[in-house]
């Protein structure tokens, strides 16, 4: 699995979907409403299958990741596209997303690779579509 | 849905209150609630004017000899303790009592002064718990001298069974805690940092609990006024222009660690390093727990600066707040232990520079362009580390600008109503959840 260090490697796991409708979702084992809501942003990635693309971040601990981390992702069947949040400045990386710092957080990004929007709190599956159907 | 706070400091004026932060934290969400017509009922002790639009219930409880609500600011920590078990018992009846408790969601703000959670938990009705301090992390660190917190509550609930009547600051640190863990639909802390010291000692707990970072709220205070109230200060301060000024505001309690912020300026000093035109503003109130003994310790050493102006202001509000941060120059937060830190947040917002030691949000709130963090230990370097961090900042404006700049671009996404609509978004889905 992947790390998330800094506003590059994520511009960098977000490029490699350019063409499709990025939904990046930063989630955690420990955070309730993120549990609650990963089904229903699996059911859209299996639903808009090749428009779009769901890039996971994992805000939990390296030391979580064999016991808690890569099980949940097996599943829900999301092992791809699967990273793990590993930041510096974590000050300044969500500043630069404009991001509380609340889990969980979901970006859309457009076609392009454009950040369109910041979605966060726990979303159900309506307002994930309805966010991804705005930006195909 | 009705919400019920449960907050032992509600109807108590600002500047009685000991838990400063957690206090403001409350004082916006029932504001946020009452102007979105969300229904609310604070129940506290105190006598004040609830804010408007919110519903205020007053829980008459036990006051020690001669004392009332002005005085839980003076209040040692046994009658602090025995207070708030009183008003945990009282609450928690008051609540039972409600024609309307099938509908409510109650908020416990502050687990010291929460109601009964395994009482109201029994009758079905859910609690969601505002964590602004972890009781236990506090006790160990600054009352057991460091003992690791997680040893503590593993010894706790080890022993727990063998205690029959515990004391009653026993009971506010670890029954308490222990109460609410298990009895909690929600908690809601603000930084991750806390979030692993539950999951830590308590095994399992972390599992429901919700990071929600509280940001900065806005102020509304006159625009002349606020220039009024700076040019007082200045006055009242004897700041010219061209000088420096240093801002720290919080309660004045050990855990705060001012004395840091002064014995690093009285460093610069004795390495002849000090510049001509330093000032360090001290705003906030002596907190109940060896506040008052804190005070005059700080008053001590301020006493020994000689090139430093240093002030005590007191509480701090409304437009001598704002007028406060227009006025600051750097924001110094040199406290042992926070949990969130509500005005780095706030000095942020203000386009304020900040130095700050290391707890468990500094980081997530404050990006190095914005400020300079510095380690917390070991504990006899961070005056020296202090002095290192403010040294460049004092001699250097342009620095400051641009680290002003970064403040206020940092602090856009630090909305309180942000948190404040997730905080009622999550309270919804507990209502909708409950008995499941």
């Amino acid at each position: 699995m992947g790390t998330i260090k800094d506003m590059a490697s994520l511009k960098s796991a977000v490029a490699k979907h350019r063409g499709k409708v990025v939904v990046v979702n930063f989630w955690a084992t420990w955070c309730p409403s993120c549990v609650e809501e990963f089904p229903g942003l699996v059911k859209l990635r299996d639903e808009f299958g090749s428009k779009m693309a769901l890039v996971t971040i994992s805000g939990d601990e390296k030391s979580d990741l064999d016991s808690k981390v890569k099980p949940f992702l097996a599943k829900h069947n999301a092992g791809r596209n699967a990273y793990l949040a590993a930041l510096g400045d974590e000050a300044a990386f969500a500043s630069a997303l404009g991001w509380s710092g609340q889990y969980p957080v979901t970006l859309i990004y457009d076609r392009k690779g454009e950040r369109v929007e910041v979605l966060e709190g726990a979303k159900s599956y309506d307002a994930f579509a309805e966010a991804v159907r705005r930006h195909l | 849905m009705r919400i019920l706070v449960t907050a032992a400091h509600g109807g108590v004026s600002p500047g009685a209150v000991p838990i400063g932060g957690g206090a403001a934290v409350i004082g916006q969400l029932t504001a946020y609630w009452a102007a979105r017509g969300v229904p609310t009922t604070l129940l506290g002790l105190g006598d004040a004017e609830p804010a408007p639009g919110l519903d205020y219930q007053r829980v008459p409880v036990s006051w020690p000899s001669g004392r009332g609500p002005a005085d839980l600011v003076n209040l040692n920590e046994v009658d602090y303790a025995r207070l708030c078990r009183d008003f945990e018992q009282r609450a928690t009846e008051a609540i039972l009592a409600r024609p309307d408790r099938d509908d409510v969601v109650v908020v416990a703000n502050d687990l010291s002064e929460g109601p009964d959670f395994a009482r109201l938990a029994a009758a079905g009705i859910p609690v969601v718990t505002l964590w602004h301090v972890d009781v236990v992390d506090y006790f160990c660190r600054f009352y057991l001298g460091g003992l690791d917190p997680a040893l503590a509550s593993a010894a706790w609930r080890a022993a727990r069974g063998g205690v029959a009547a515990l004391p009653d600051m026993l009971h506010l640190v670890f029954a308490k805690q222990a109460a609410a863990l298990a009895h909690s639909a929600r908690h809601i802390v603000p930084s991750s940092a806390m979030r692993r010291i539950i999951a830590r000692c308590t095994p399992g707990a972390e599992q429901r609990v919700e990071v929600v970072p509280w940001g900065a709220w806005s102020h509304h205070a006159d625009e002349e006024d606020v220039a009024l109230a700076a040019a007082e200060l200045r006055r009242e301060g004897g700041l010219a222009i061209g000088d420096t000024l240093l801002v720290t505001l919080s309660r004045l309690s050990p855990e705060k660690g001012i004395e840091r912020a002064l014995e690093s300026l009285a460093l610069g000093e004795r390495l002849g390093q000090m510049p001509n035109g330093a000032h360090l503003w001290i705003g906030g109130q002596a907190a109940y727990m060896m506040g008052q003994r804190y005070r005059r310790r700080l008053e001590r050493l301020a006493g020994e600066l000689d090139r430093v102006r240093v002030r005590f202001l007191g509480h701090v509000s409304g437009a001598r707040k704002q007028a406060l941060w227009r006025l600051a120059d750097v924001y110094v937060f040199p406290s042992r232990h926070e949990s969130y830190g509500l005005t780095l947040a706030e000095a942020l917002s203000a386009g304020v520079p900040v130095v700050s030691t290391e707890h468990y949000s500094a980081r997530d709130l404050v990006p190095r362009e914005a400020g300079i963090i510095v380690p917390n230990e070991p504990a006899a370097a961070v005056p020296g580390e202090l002095w290192r961090a403010l040294r460049p900042l004092l001699v250097d404006p342009a620095r400051r600008a641009r680290m002003a700049d970064a403040a206020r671009r940092a602090a856009a996404r630090l909305d309180f109503d942000r948190a404040a609509a997730r905080v009622t978004e999550l309270l919804a889905s507990v209502h909708r959840t409950r008995g499941a």
